[in-house]
């Protein structure tokens, strides 16, 4: 199997300074954090806020940069790729935030906001454009009506499909899926969930999600890792973690389900 | 014997803006015994938090109406009650905590002075002894220290445990809880949902607990509301509506609750959106998802029908 990220040793630390006599202090927000994401796998990263996952997601994004270790993307180390260079992954490697209002630009439209990710990367000619608008929405349930339509016209689940719909636009090998589920409404929760477990398999998709919610990562993710303080300090397959927890914080964590 | 603290009739709300009205909630109905808790169940839009703030009318006045109803608290009707009335009523005798509570703490005073300071607005005596007691009360057993720190200084936990100190500390009679835990990690939540229970225990405090988490109801509540749509669809003990829910959207819910629970391959799910308040018509809100829908579920808005001491709105239950 194909590996398409890999991270070695990735450590992320700020310097804190909080008053002109104090000493300065170093807070390691990622420490030594190393795991393997295989083709059209699923790999969950849990623990509560401040424990590092959004830094993890954040660091491989190239949104902040590494304080130490490396990040391997489809097999070619992108750590010190110049920002230019970087742009040819980010066409591979895409972000799915949670929903919320401010996410997707109000006074766009349906049809814009899906037309802009193929136009940056230039995925189709512009006389396909809107025939790739029309697959896309579909791809996504969306009807291809709902185009002209703006963000405030639709409910939560329809800006979380267009959400995903800008995402897979450049046909990406690898998305991170910042707790994509955790803000929409339970009658419609299941009903994402399906889209991207349909998605992954049609678009042989890997996912690094993260997610509070444990029921959501077992069903989404083939291997959890778990973290606290910046450090991973479990991982596993799925069920081997959930059913078999090693880590006094890992079984904390699954006593705290509802 | 039990004692009715709060019995709302007939509740309904409606927001104004430039474009003219639209009724956000359509008819709400809550009665509570002293020292019980119960839970409003609700997607976004339902209706389950302007309907509770409502009652003790924390909603926008130059915004949000109260078109009719009734809220009697303790004898007597909070939404008759002037301003000043109310206010001595507010965080003395009802509490509320808000979603995203996290912005109720000011970061430029000590924890200390922030508990005085609601002693001091309701006129009681600010003494530190019944500070140190109400921290402790909280589970926070380092009080001395802790009433000398700033809320940066603590944990998200602490400060959710500082928030519930805050609303408890008058002794309040009713505590009105909007998603206490949503702004919380999910290992605190059993924790912090443990402690308003054996406060509303020890206290005799009455909880209204608005979720939309199925596990926090289960976890929490005696008895349990379903909104949608504006309305109240069910109302019941918590067992009675999980093992055998009578309304169509209950059941629903239930369904998709335990499909992800039991982990199926594909999600159980309601196909469709609920309905945004400017979609509410004169119809069942749940209509056009419902799969035992029937035209007679177009004509009007379904009445409450008392079926074996539980209530709820749905035409197929009128019929027997």
């Amino acid at each position: 199997m194909k590996v398409i990220l890999a991270t070695e040793n990735l450590s992320k630390n700020y310097i804190v300074k909080s008053g002109v006599f104090t000493k300065r202090q170093v807070i390691q927000a990622a420490r030594d954090v190393s795991f393997k994401l295989m083709e059209n796998q699923s790999l969950g990263l849990i623990g509560e806020s401040g424990s590092g996952k959004s830094t993890v997601a954040n660091l491989i994004l190239r949104l902040i940069q590494p304080s130490g270790g490396r990040v391997e993307l489809f097999g070619e180390d992108v750590t010190s790729l110049k920002e230019e260079d970087m742009r040819r992954y980010r066409k591979n490697l895409q972000i799915i935030f949670q929903y919320t209002n401010d996410v997707l630009d109000p006074q766009m439209t349906v049809e814009e906001l899906l037309k802009e990710p193929l136009k940056i990367h230039r995925i189709v000619k512009d006389s396909q454009m809107d025939k790739e608008v029309k697959r896309l929405l579909e791809q996504v349930g969306l009807s291809p009506s709902e185009r002209w339509k703006l963000p405030g016209q639709l409910s939560g689940g329809q800006n979380q499909r267009i959400i995903i719909a800008r995402a897979i636009a450049t046909r990406p090998k690898l998305i991170v899926c910042d707790e994509p589920v955790s803000a929409l409404d339970v009658s419609v929760q299941g009903q994402i969930l399906n889209l991207l477990m349909r998605l992954k398999e049609e678009l042989n998709l890997s996912y690094l999600f993260i997610s509070h919610d444990l029921k959501v990562i077992r069903h989404m993710c083939d291997r959890i890792a778990v973290m606290k303080n910046g450090e991973i300090v479990e991982m596993g397959d799925t069920e081997e973690v959930l059913n078999n927890p090693r880590h006094e914080y890992t079984k904390k964590l699954i006593e705290a389900i509802l | 014997m039990e004692e009715k603290l709060l019995d709302v009739r007939d509740l309904k709300v409606s927001f104004y803006n430039e474009k003219g009205s639209v009724q956000v909630v359509r008819g709400f109905d809550i009665s509570l015994q002293k020292g019980e808790i119960v839970g409003i169940l609700g997607e976004s839009g339902s209706g389950k938090t302007v309907s509770s703030s409502s009652i003790i009318r924390l909603v926008d006045e130059s915004l949000a109406k109260v078109d009719s109803g009734q809220a009697v608290f303790r004898g007597r009707d909070l939404l008759k009650l002037s301003e000043k009335e109310l206010k001595s009523i507010r965080g003395r005798e009802i509490s509320y905590i808000f979603q995203n509570s996290s912005a109720a703490l000011s970061p430029y005073k000590k924890i200390g002075k922030q508990l005085e300071e609601v002693l001091k607005t309701h006129g009681l005596p600010q003494s530190k002894e019944h500070i140190l007691k109400t921290l402790e009360e909280v589970g926070l057993e380092d009080g001395e220290r802790i009433y000398d720190m700033y809320p940066f200084q603590l944990s998200g936990g602490q400060n959710q445990r500082i928030m519930i100190a805050q609303c408890i500390i008058c002794s309040p009679n009713l505590l009105i809880a909007d998603e206490p835990t949503s702004s919380i990690d999910a290992s605190l939540q059993k924790t912090i949902l443990d402690l308003l229970r054996d406060i509303a225990t020890r206290n005799r405090m009455s909880v209204i607990i608005i979720t939309h988490d199925f596990g926090v109801a289960r976890y929490l509540c005696d008895r349990l509301m379903v909104m949608y749509g504006g309305l109240v669809l069910e109302e019941g003990t918590i067992d009675d509506i999980l093992s055998s829910p009578l309304h169509p959207y209950t059941k629903e819910l239930i369904r998709c609750a335990q499909s992800l629970a039991r982990d199926d391959n594909t999600m159980y799910t309601i196909e469709g959106s609920p309905p945004t308040p400017d979609q509410f018509r004169e119809e069942c809100p749940f209509y056009s998802r419902c799969k035992l829908r029937e035209d007679a579920c177009l004509d009007g808005i379904p009445e409450r029908i008392h079926v074996d001491g539980r209530k709820v709105r749905c035409i197929k239950y009128e019929k027997r």
